[in-house]
């Protein structure tokens, strides 16, 4: 995406609900093209960006630009979007065929070319055997695959999504995010995508946009939301990860000596690697980068894929150290519970070596803990930092 | 022995329910001038009925009130239903109250309330007082019935036509209507048969032009119940029978 060309343009928008703010200047460019993702827990805003995009909502105050037209105070039936809704919203008294043709009848489309631009949506979705049939006479995947095919028959600018798949089992939905990632490829159309589920935001997306209580913490990459989390509600949100707190202790260049846990170790400034280090969000707060200086309180973060165990050696002194008190055996990895001396829990994530199985640790076991340099994300402490 | 107990119980109620009917159908062909002995089979009062040409027209009178009142108020009723549901304007609250206080409402204050109305309007009593009053009592029977259906209704069916293109207009005519249809069709029904057996109200606005089957038969029964009256009361019952068991095909058949 080299000369990405802005397809949505937020400025400035911000959502009140009487006295209640949903969102809160909210300023965001959407590349042609791109998948993107809003997650967040419920109620965090990330529906209601949907709805003002879709027309359902107006700004309380900002304007809102789709493919370049300002659309701020523009009908729901004026936009070039389409949405795939939570509850597919199919109309139940129409066929399969009329749910599909609805958009192009709106539009005035002759009759011939309905019928050809139906059947191939639905043939995309795999659905035109069933295109007589009532959505009360098809399973949840199919009724999700219509409502796909009756959005994108209109070919909008934009398909939004509102957690479509959240109604589908498990083994459904990994196969319909597969799907709905190669009819992007197909039609190479913007999409915008609310989802509650990290993994699903993770395996679609080209960006993620984390919200909370109406504002967006990071918007960035999945491997760089996972990786290099700005701040802490980002790194608790996707996925697991252990907290250690510390105190900056001596700066130099791109490392830093600061006591965690209550021994001293050496942290990564750079971030350069492939993992966080201080992060140093672009335009974001200088915080992480800046103000740590010695003396600053700190978090230390860890994802359990990235903490390497050893072995301690009886007469061992130094670094952080803790003993196993569970293993949960979890197929291709397992997982350990570790005590650290402090009495601070955490987890480790190890995979199977099946060339040395006695490399596995048991409970009881006293280990040290440590992580690839340059793989831990150090965090102001925000208890003591103002956002 | 569960289920003998259970088909008394539900003998009784049938019991209780249709007694009073079956006794009426039966005496309907008793071939007696007073209705307490049974003296033999007859049709004649049925002969009799359908040369009262008086007792007729009363009842064509009171089906074309009935029909007339019952589409007037439909059509207003639904469209308070869908505008309560789907707009959020001024006077709102106070119109859907406003709709029970006038369902709950004594028949009798009703009656009089309008009766007093149309006289300060100077209107004269006949059809044209009897229609108002009738649509103004059903009305709020089809606003519940018609809002009640669309209460079931996914929330999002309105907002998904208007992402598809759908003008307000289009909402209305290819979505929503549609799908209140069989709330509509149960508030028309339910408006007829309220207006067709409506006395209390109808007595009070009623004019000497128009007259109308319950209040026709209510002068008439003052004087002793005829046996033609008792033959009319089983036709009008087995028309009800048809009309429902029609419907409940009908519905049956949408599902």
């Amino acid at each position: 995406m080299e000369h990405a060309l802005p397809c949505i343009e937020l400025e400035h928008v911000s959502k009140h609900f009487g006295d209640q703010s949903v969102l809160r200047d909210i300023h965001l460019t959407i590349n042609h093209g791109e998948f993107l993702t809003f997650l967040g827990p419920s109620g965090c805003g990330k529906t209601t960006i949907l709805r003002l995009l879709a027309g359902f909502e107006r700004p309380s105050t900002g304007r809102l630009r789709i493919g370049g037209v300002d659309v701020t105070d523009l009908p729901p039936h004026r936009r070039a979007v389409n949405t795939v809704f939570q509850n597919y919203a199919l109309f139940p008294h129409m066929t399969v065929f009329d749910n599909v043709a609805f958009g192009l009848r709106m539009r005035r489309t002759p009759a011939k070319v309905i019928d050809a631009e139906v059947f191939s949506a639905l043939r995309m979705v795999k659905m035109e055997t069933h295109h007589a049939r009532r959505p009360s006479q098809l399973s949840g995947g199919q009724q999700q695959r219509v409502a796909i095919a009756r959005a994108v028959v209109n070919k909008p600018l934009v398909l939004l999504l509102d957690e479509p798949l959240s109604a589908l089992d498990y083994k459904l939905r990994k196969a319909m995010q597969i799907e709905l990632k190669e009819l992007r490829r197909t039609l190479g159309i913007t999409f915008v995508f609310v989802t509650h589920d990290q993994e699903e935001a993770f395996s679609m997306s080209d960006r993620v946009a984390v919200m909370n209580e109406g504002v967006i913490e990071q918007i960035d990459s999945p491997s760089a939301i996972y990786e290099k989390p700005v701040n802490l509600f980002v790194a608790r949100f996707v996925g697991e990860i252990n907290t250690f707190e510390g105190r900056v202790l001596s700066r130099n260049g791109t490392s830093m000596q600061a006591l965690v846990e209550g021994e001293q170790v050496r942290l990564s400034l750079g971030g350069n690697g492939n993992g966080g280090g201080a992060h140093c969000p672009e335009g974001g707060s200088p915080a992480s980068c800046g103000s740590l200086s010695a003396g600053s309180p700190i978090k230390v973060l860890l994802r359990p894929e990235d903490v390497r165990l050893e072995r301690a050696a009886p007469g061992d002194a130094g670094g952080l150290t803790g003993s196993i008190v569970d293993t949960v055996y979890k197929g291709m990895t397992i997982d350990l519970i570790i005590e650290m001396s402090g009495g601070k829990k955490i987890l480790a994530t190890e995979f199977f070596n099946e060339d040395a199985p006695e490399a596995l640790f048991s409970v009881g076991e006293r280990v040290r803990v440590g992580w690839v340099e340059d793989w831990e994300v150090v965090l102001p402490d925000e208890g003591s930092q103002s956002l | 022995m569960k289920r003998m107990v259970k088909a008394v119980y539900l003998g009784t109620v049938y019991l209780f329910l249709y007694l009073p009917l079956a006794v009426l159908t039966i005496y309907s062909f008793n071939d007696a001038k007073h209705v307490v002995t049974w003296k033999g089979f007859t049709t004649r009062w049925y002969v009799k009925l359908a040369e009262n040409s008086v007792l007729l027209d009363a009842a064509v009178n009171s089906l074309l009130l009935a029909a007339a009142s019952a589409t007037a108020a439909t059509i207003i009723g639904t469209l308070a239903a869908i505008a309560l549901k789907r707009y959020r304007f001024t006077g709102r609250t106070i119109l859907s109250t406003s709709m029970y206080v006038v369902m709950m409402s004594p028949d009798i204050v009703m009656g009089i309330s309008l009766l007093m109305l149309f006289v300060l309007m100077g209107l004269p009593l006949g059809f044209t007082t009897l229609f108002l009053s009738h649509v103004t009592f059903c009305l709020p029977f089809v606003t519940v019935t018609v809002l009640a259906r669309l209460t079931g209704l996914d929330g999002n069916l309105a907002e998904a036509a208007m992402d598809l293109g759908a003008r307000e207009f289009e909402v209305f005519s290819r979505i929503i209507l549609p799908l209140a249809m069989p709330g509509v069709l149960a508030g028309w029904l339910l408006s007829f048969t309220l207006s067709l057996d409506d006395v209390i109200i109808s007595f009070f606005v009623t004019g000497p032009t128009f007259e109308i089957l319950p209040l026709k038969i209510y002068s008439m029964v003052r004087l002793g119940v005829k046996p033609e009256v008792n033959a009319l009361c089983a036709v009008m019952f087995g028309v009800t029978l048809a009309v429902v068991s029609l419907t409940q095909l009908c519905f049956k058949e949408r599902k």
